[in-house]
């Protein structure tokens, strides 16, 4: 038995030294592969896993396990959530791509507003898609742009005493030396919650201030667009994210029309190179508040799954 | 069901080398998984390093979906010249690298 033990021991560390090295090899030959399935939340493991999935004869360890001689690895609660998660990124890709084809032919060349017809057959994709409604025209409140640029924007300061090393992801981004647009989310720490939290993590920056009504109706615009929630789609990977008005801007100048926040930035894979990319950005018709802020991770809604 | 390769490969030979190493059947099974992931990573490698780069997204999303489907051998061999034979080669040489690690070990 120590015998057996011993070699078993010498053999374990042997392959999962040649495990470790193929699979560093494999990342450094293959950056494309690696960098797709990272970008779907993928790794190696996945890949391992997905095949694991066939426990017949078509792998080794299968035809253990097809003997009998072994019990499955891990509990089988934990195997089917392992997989659930697997099956739900998988359908996730699926989702972005079915939505890209969808809005491939509507798409309008130019940035701006989208044209009457377009505009409603582009909600009612999106609508079939998440879900919810989707409009750029909501009680009678409209942006100078439903499609356009996006840019990269820095953490905001969400309440006094908050500082960069308190936001949990993409530090790198940096805080704004500014408040932001309606000032801190709290009064202080305390009064920090979690919907304030994701408020923060998911915000965009619109320009109220060139709207043509902005002048004479401020007050009541100011109001309206605080927290505003919105939907934000890059109709080039079919990714999406429902986040809120947090600041305004950016300025004209920049020929950026709206601003994404680090972590809004990256659910859409804007975060990269030159951190900008053209978006649909609309209004979210909910009223109750029902709709939770973040990735929309293709998980179908009831539209979709009725059509 | 089978992964798409799991014809050229010779699993028996290899679940046989690691029989003879008198391992209990708990053991057996860990080492036989990392030898199984060890041939997949070397098989896909074999796979991209051939296809163009056009067409990896599709393998891979087709592979993740569904790893025995018959379709993506035929997809490989129209994609790629004699892609068999050169899966066959590195899933040898896999082998002995692996056979030679077994080697060392029970010496």
């Amino acid at each position: 038995m120590t015998n057996s033990f011993s070699k078993f021991d010498k053999l374990h560390e042997n392959l999962k030294k040649r495990h470790y090295k193929t699979k560093k090899e494999f990342e450094k030959k293959q950056l494309g592969a690696v960098r797709w399935l990272a970008k779907r939340n993928l790794s190696l493991s996945d890949v391992y896993q997905s095949t694991a999935k066939l426990l017949t004869t078509g792998t080794l360890a299968g035809t253990m396990l097809l003997s009998g001689s072994v019990t499955p690895p891990g509990s089988l609660p934990s195997r089917l959530a392992q997989e659930r998660g697997l099956r739900v990124r998988l359908a996730s890709m699926d989702f972005h791509r079915q939505l890209v084809e969808e809005l491939k032919s509507l798409m309008p060349d130019d940035i701006g507003k989208i044209k009457g017809g377009q505009e409603n057959k582009i909600c009612q994709i999106l609508e079939k898609f998440f879900g919810f409604g989707v409009c750029a025209n909501y009680d009678g409140n409209e942006l100078n742009y439903a499609y356009g640029w996006m840019g990269y924007e820095q953490h905001l300061y969400r309440y006094p005493g908050d500082n960069l090393e308190q936001h949990d992801e993409e530090r790198t981004a940096g805080i704004a030396p500014g408040l932001a647009a309606w000032g801190f989310w709290a009064d202080n720490k305390d009064s920090f919650n979690q919907k304030k939290y994701l408020e923060e993590k998911y915000y965009v920056a619109v320009q109220t201030l060139y709207l043509p009504e902005w002048p004479s109706d401020y007050e009541r615009l100011y109001e309206w667009y605080k927290y505003r929630k919105v939907v934000v789609v890059n109709p080039e990977n079919g990714t999406a994210v429902v986040a809120i008005v947090g600041d305004a801007g950016p300025a004209s100048w920049t020929g950026k029309q709206f601003g994404g926040s680090p972590e809004l930035m990256k659910a859409l894979d804007l975060h990269e190179n030159y951190q900008k990319g053209k978006v649909l950005l609309l209004f979210v018709k909910d009223p109750e508040d029902k709709i939770p802020l973040g990735p929309i991770e293709g998980l179908p809604g009831p539209q979709l799954a009725k059509a | 069901m089978k992964t798409f390769f799991y014809s050229l490969i010779n699993y028996q030979e290899i679940s046989t080398a690691v029989t003879k190493a008198g391992l209990s059947p708990q053991e057996k099974k860990k080492i036989l998984k990392l030898i199984d992931e060890i041939i997949l990573t070397r098989m896909i490698d074999g796979v991209l390093e051939k296809l163009p780069t056009k067409h990896h997204e599709t393998f891979l999303e087709q592979y993740l979906k569904n790893p025995d489907d018959k379709k993506l051998m035929e997809f490989l061999k129209k994609e790629i010249d004699q892609i068999e034979s050169h899966l066959k080669k590195v899933s040898e040489k896999t082998k002995q690298e692996i056979f030679e690690d077994i080697r060392q070990s029970l010496n």
